[in-house]
Order: C-alpha cells, then sequence, then structure tokens
C-alpha cells in the first residue's frame, strides 16, 4: 500500500519535489544523529535539564538551537509528503510569476507552527519521560486521540482549500494564513503520533518511518464522518 | 442479443409500449422492499441516499428496515461526480438498471427487447423535444390506475410542475472538447471530467457533466414556486434517481458519448491503467451494481468503454453530430479573421496545465438577485494571451491553435442553496443579459452543492467548482481591441428556476489562459 501511494505521489506534479524535500528532512536528521544521537536531543531517555545545558556534544551549539533544528528537519522529513494536496493548491491557484513565493509564504507559516509545536513535543517528552512514562503510554495516548471525533474534525480540516487571492497582499496574507491554518489542524491531527517516536529508544528512526508512512496513506484519504472511531483504521466510509 | 434504445420523442406522445412496459416495470419494482437490491429505492440510493429527506418525500418511514450497513457501505451513496468516472460509472449504473428493468417486463408477458428510451432535449425540429411526453406527465395510465412515471415532485423550471427547459442551458459545447481526462488547473475539465479516485460529491465538473447533464437535472426538478417550496427530486444527487426520468436523461448523456466519440476521429476514451482499472487508489471503494437477482457484480471503466461488449450489449437509434461537423478552430479563425485555420493538432494527450490570468477580489455571496463581480487581469499574462492569438494571423500561420481561456467558478458552496446561474462575462454597461446571448459563458447549476459543502463530507467541504470555455468570448473582445484591460466583468443572474432563499458563495471567479 505504501509503495502504491508513493508512485502514485511522483506522478503527481508537486509529489516528486515534495519527496525530496522530505529526503533532505532525513539526511539532516541523519547528520545531527551523526554528531549528537537524536536519543539524546529528543528521545525521552533524557533528562529535561540537560537540554539547557549548552553545549551539549561538544558541538558549540546550544542544545536549544539543536533541538529546533532537529525539530524543522522532523517536519520536513515526515511532513512534506503529506503537502500535496495544499501544495498543488497554492501552485495553481497563483499567477505564475508568483508562484514560488506563494509556496514560500505557504511554507514558512506551515513549518513555523509545526517547528514550534515539534520543540514543544520534544520538551513534553523529555519531562514525561523524567516521570516515568515510556512508549506503552504514549501509544495509548495516541490510540486515546485518533478515536476521538476532535481528531477526524483536525483531518478533514487539513483537506480544506481556502480562497487564495491572485494579486499583491491580499495573495501573500492568503497563503501565510493558508500555511498558519493548515499547519495549526495538521498539528492537531498528528501530535499524538509524532511524539510516539520520541518514547523509542531503539529504532527511533524507524518508528519514525512507520509514522510517516501510516500518515501519508492516511492523507490521501478521503475526510469522513465526525464520530469516535476505531484508532488507526483507514477506510473511506 | 443487441438491443435499441430509442428516442423517446419519436416513440411518440401516447402511452406507447415502450413507456408502458416502462411503467409496469417501475410499478414493480416500486412494491419491492427497500432491503431487495432490485427495488427502485436500493437502486435510487445507490446513486445518493438522505434518510431525513426520502422520509420527507414519503419513500420512507422512520421505521422502514433498511439494508444491512455492510451492503449500504458497498453499495449506495456511489455516484461519481465531478469525475473522470462520471461517464463509466453511470454507464454501469444504467445497465444494471435496464436489465433490471427488463427483466421484469419480461417476466410480465412483455418484450425481450425492451431497452431505455432516450431523453434529446436537442432534438432538431422537435419543438417539444425540450419538455416531457404525456406518459410522463399524466396522472394516470390508460386502465385508470396512477402513472409511476409522473411524480408530484417534479416542478420544472418555473416551480409549477411543467417542465420546459432553456434552450441556454443545454447548449452542446462539451462535444468539441478535444480530450476526454481534463486538468485541474483552471484548464478544461475535459469531456468526460478530471482524473480523480473514487469521487462521489464534490470537485470540479467535466464539461459534459456541467452542461447540459447538471443544468438539465436541476430545470427538471426545480423548486415548488408554492409554499412549502419543496426542491424536486431531480435537483439534488441524493433524490435524483427516485424520478423516472433520471434514467431517460443519464441515457441521452450516455448517448452523448458516443456521439463525441463518433464525431471527430481524434476523440477517444482514456488508455491509461489508473482510468481503465480505477479506482484504484489503496482502501477506496470500488464500483459495483446488482444483477438481475440482486447479487453485487464488481466493474471498472474497462468494461464500460464499447456499448456493444458483451455485458451492455446496446445501441443507440440516432448518434450522428448535433454540431454538423462544426470545428471550433475553424470558429476561431473566423473570429480571429484569420482566411484558413492552422492544422488541428494531430494528436490527442498534448493536453497542456493552465495558469491564472486574473481573479475577482474577494468571495461572492449569490442570492434571488443578479449579482456583479470584476476579475481583475493580469497584465503580464494578458500580454501573453494577445501573443498567442496574434499568432493565428501570423504569415504561414500558427504552429499550435491560440490560447483557450477559462472562466473558473472556484469552491461553490451552499448548504441549502439550488437552482442555477446564467453567467455572463464583458456584457456590456446597462445591457439587458438576455439580449447577449453570445456573452454567456455557461450556467453554475448548484445540482450536487450540498454534500459537496458538508465540512466532513467526502470533500471536506470544499464545495464545488465549474469551469466554463470563454475562448470565443474573449476572441472578439481581442478583435475589438477590449481584452488588455484592467478589468473583465461577470454577472450571475439566477435562473428561473432559481428559489427566492438562497445562501450560495463562490470563493473566487478566476480566468485561466491554457496553451494548446
Amino acid at each position: 500500500m505504501p509503495v502504491a501511494v508513493v508512485l502514485a505521489m511522483v506522478r503527481q506534479g508537486a509529489g516528486l519535489p515534495l519527496l525530496l524535500a522530505s529526503l533532505t528532512g532525513w539526511f539532516i536528521l541523519a547528520a545531527i544523529d551523526q554528531r549528537i544521537p537524536l536519543t539524546e536531543i529528543c528521545a525521552a531517555s533524557i533528562g529535561l535539564a540537560r537540554l539547557w545545558y549548552p553545549p551539549i556534544g561538544g558541538t558549540g551549539q546550544s542544545a536549544l538551537a539543536m533541538l529546533v533544528l532537529a525539530s524543522f528537519a522532523m517536519v520536513l522529513a515526515m511532513m512534506a509528503p503529506l503537502l500535496t494536496e495544499p501544495v498543488t493548491h497554492v501552485w495553481t491557484r497563483s499567477l505564475a510569476r508568483r508562484r514560488l513565493r506563494a509556496l514560500a509564504l505557504f511554507s514558512l507559516a506551515y513549518a513555523a507552527v509545526w517547528t514550534a509545536a515539534m520543540t514543544l513535543l520534544a520538551v513534553a517528552s523529555a519531562g514525561l519521560a523524567a516521570l516515568g512514562v515510556g512508549w506503552p503510554v504514549s501509544l495509548a495516548v495516541a490510540a486515546l486521540w485518533h478515536a476521538t471525533p476532535a481528531r477526524q474534525a483536525s483531518l478533514n480540516r487539513c483537506h480544506r482549500l481556502p480562497r487564495l487571492g491572485a494579486f499583491g497582499w491580499a495573495a501573500d496574507r492568503d497563503c501565510l494564513a493558508y500555511g498558519f491554518t493548515s499547519g495549526l489542524w495538521c498539528v492537531g491531527a498528528c501530535w499524538a503520533l509524532m511524539l510516539l517516536p520520541m518514547f523509542v529508544e531503539r529504532g527511533h528512526f524507524l518508528a519514525m518511518l512507520a509514522v510517516m508512512t501510516f500518515l501519508l496513506v492516511e492523507r490521501q484519504m478521503p475526510s469522513r464522518a465526525v464520530r469516535w472511531r476505531m484508532p488507526f483504521a483507514i477506510y473511506s466510509a | 442479443m443487441t438491443v435499441t434504445r430509442m428516442n423517446l420523442w419519436r416513440l411518440g406522445n401516447d402511452w406507447n409500449p415502450t413507456m408502458l412496459w416502462y411503467a409496469q416495470a417501475v410499478r414493480d419494482l416500486q412494491k419491492r422492499p427497500i432491503t431487495d437490491a432490485t427495488s427502485w429505492t436500493y437502486l435510487a440510493a445507490m446513486h445518493g441516499f438522505d434518510r431525513e429527506l426520502w422520509q420527507g418525500y414519503g419513500y420512507i418511514e422512520a421505521t422502514t428496515p433498511l439494508p444491512p450497513a455492510a451492503a449500504r457501505r458497498r453499495d449506495w451513496d456511489q455516484c461519481q461526480h465531478q469525475s473522470g468516472y462520471f461517464l463509466p460509472w453511470h454507464r454501469g449504473y444504467l445497465a444494471a438498471f435496464e436489465a433490471i428493468v427488463r427483466a421484469s417486463i419480461v417476466k410480465q408477458g412483455g418484450p425481450t427487447t425492451w431497452a431505455l428510451p432516450y431523453w434529446d432535449y436537442n432534438e432538431a425540429g422537435n419543438a417539444k423535444a425540450r419538455t416531457l411526453p404525456l406518459a410522463l406527465t399524466v396522472a394516470k395510465m390508460p386502465d385508470g390506475t396512477d402513472n409511476p412515471l409522473a411524480t408530484p415532485f417534479r416542478y420544472g423550471d418555473a416551480g409549477d410542475g411543467n417542465v420546459d427547459i432553456d434552450p441556454n442551458q443545454i447548449r452542446l459545447g462539451a462535444l468539441t472538447e478535444k480530450a476526454f481526462i481534463g486538468v485541474a488547473s483552471g484548464g478544461s475539465p475535459g469531456f468526460g471530467g478530471i482524473p480523480t479516485s473514487f469521487n462521489h460529491a464534490g470537485g470540479r465538473n467535466g464539461m459534459l457533466e456541467s452542461e447540459p447533464h447538471n443544468n438539465v437535472h436541476v430545470e427538471v426538478g426545480g423548486q415548488q414556486a408554492a409554499p412549502p417550496q419543496n426542491v424536486g427530486l431531480m435537483s439534488m444527487p441524493v433524490t435524483a434517481a427516485l424520478d423516472p426520468i433520471f434514467w431517460l436523461h443519464h441515457a441521452n448523456i450516455d448517448r452523448l458519448w458516443e456521439v463525441w466519440l463518433k464525431r471527430d476521429p481524434r476523440h477517444a476514451n482514456p488508455t491509461d491503467a489508473a482510468w481503465l482499472n480505477g479506482p484504484t487508489a489503496p482502501g477506496v471503494r470500488k464500483f459495483v451494481m446488482p444483477d438481475v437477482a440482486g447479487n453485487p457484480v464488481f466493474y471498472t471503466p474497462r468494461d464500460m468503454l464499447h456499448t456493444q461488449a458483451q455485458n451492455l450489449n446496446y445501441v443507440y437509434e440516432d448518434t450522428s453530430d448535433p454540431l454538423g461537423g462544426a470545428q471550433p478552430l475553424a470558429q476561431r479563425a473566423i473570429t480571429l479573421g484569420v482566411a484558413a485555420a492552422p492544422p488541428p493538432a494531430a494528436v490527442a494527450g498534448v493536453t497542456r496545465q493552465a495558469e491564472l490570468l486574473g481573479a475577482n477580489d474577494a468571495a461572492l455571496q449569490l442570492g434571488a438577485a443578479p449579482v456583479d463581480t470584476r476579475v481583475r487581469l493580469d497584465r503580464p499574462t494578458t500580454a501573453r494571451v494577445v501573443q498567442s492569438l496574434q499568432s493565428m494571423a501570423a504569415p504561414g500561420g500558427a504552429a499550435r491553435e491560440p490560447d483557450r481561456v477559462y472562466l473558473n467558478l472556484e469552491n461553490v458552496r451552499s448548504e441549502s442553496g439550488s437552482g442555477s446561474y446564467l453567467v455572463y462575462v464583458a456584457l456590456p454597461e446597462g445591457a439587458n443579459p438576455a439580449e447577449h446571448p453570445e456573452n454567456l459563458a455557461g450556467t453554475l447549476s448548484l445540482f450536487g452543492v450540498r454534500r459537496a459543502t458538508l465540512a466532513d463530507g467526502p470533500q471536506a467541504g470544499n464545495g464545488l467548482t465549474t469551469v466554463f470555455d470563454i475562448t470565443n468570448i474573449v476572441d472578439r473582445l481581442h478583435m475589438s481591441q477590449a481584452l488588455d484591460v484592467e478589468h473583465l466583468p461577470v454577472r450571475f443572474v439566477p435562473s428561473s428556476n432559481t428559489g427566492p432563499q438562497q445562501n450560495v458563495t463562490v470563493g473566487r471567479v478566476s480566468i485561466y489562459r491554457q496553451p494548446q
């Protein structure tokens, strides 16, 4: 199933660039991991206090800056493939000469919301880990959230295609607003699953890949009625 | 044996055997419970079902037992709209219905060769073509029993129960579309629609689906002029197939697919596997119809390519070209003042993506009165269109057809709207729209808008998008030096089928150029 989805993406206009963006994100994550293991940065095993003691890992950068960079890379890696629909919307509904600018504004707002959220999630995961919370609890929380009507409503809003102005400030404002609201609904739909890999010490990358694959397949499905559901069940009814 | 679908009006304005048998079969199907997959109501629910509305019209009661949930999930709410699957899905739907009706007719001692008639509202030389013959309108059958082909919930364009379709809403420009599958980027959505997955409600209308299909639905269904101002069955996808005229209208739409294929040797069905075998996306529903015994039979567009394939086996009485072979390119050459048109593009499948040319400033609210908006044009992009138009008159002719231009009515939403709006582009100031049919871009029909507006429906409330080909209007503006302007005016005029209570939003009115 995931292979079919990826192949279908590559055939779409925006699919390939977004997959490349995702690969870039994974590359940055791998590069960071070379210096300081990701588990040190955002895995739940790290003590909360250590985050605020620069420098760590002998790099000279503050741990917070590293955390924000890792969060951004994680957003790029895991969320970019999910954006075919909004990126196509921004691209086709903008004047050709404004397309890159429109896309940049959308991405800026979207990434800002998600990077902030990821940073908070990483800090929260560290705090929770310090209290002895492990991945089974995180999985249970994710399962509970994915069963709720609120989560389905958030996911449905991710499919919303707003009006985009064509000219001047109206066009810029609409793209920024679209990126911002898309980011918020996306965080609403995905925060619980994005939290999960942070509690997985061994196989951290694999857990992230699994989460991304699930979200990618789910994002291709149409929106559906808002009600309590079996968590992680992907079907269109 | 191959059966022939006949022209409804040529069968006669009386109780001819074809319509008599149709009525008797409909009565038989209507007696079957909704839990029977060959019943009138089950078949209609496969197109679309809405418990509340169906109760309102009296087709079910609150206590009526429905089929098992699994069967409903597999079969009901299945109609494909705003999709390249629109034509093949409905072909399968019609074939299943026709087979079930024929089985009922044969069981009652009728002919084994019975076939669905088609309603050709464009029939040349027939002044009554846009109205309905007696068998569909009179209250009683010849034996004095109630006529199951007549329904009180068919209000017509004026809301008084009389059907008389506005000829401006059933133009056949879709037949001149070059490609079956179009683009979702603002250019032509194609004769048959755009590529989609399983697509039940909402998105971008294909050209044939938009006009005449959607417009006929709303012109026939209409909305009751008198209180309680009910909306007609045909006006909404969730009730449309409860009206017996639905099947005759769709037989004509299916026939126009054949007309399109035959009128130009370059016209062809899609050949890509995703369409032929669709819907192929993982986890999405497949197309399925009951056979005459009520057993589910799955199918794909590949099974629907030829009407004489074994599983279909029908032909139409008449598939001649109502446009007499007219080619849009030849028309453009005349408008643009060029003696000879450039050679038409030889190969289909060179559809290019479109590019935004301009848009209006804010979302638009439509109501019961005409509404005006202005589309601001982007100067550099307009210059490219002008350059392309000028290329046609270049010595030796253009290498390819100049840009085509499309008006997009994006994300049209309404929770309760029904009816339609005639949309005019570049009307002279103060002009009476009715006197300027040459400025009529098309008809914005609200068929399907309610479900497409549901925030938690399958289209996430993105509504409907309708695209009109305004190339001819733009060509004329260019020739009268009126294209190089800041704004193009667009006027929405409510059609007579539009009720007094409207709350319709058009997300954006935009214009796209599509290089050829």
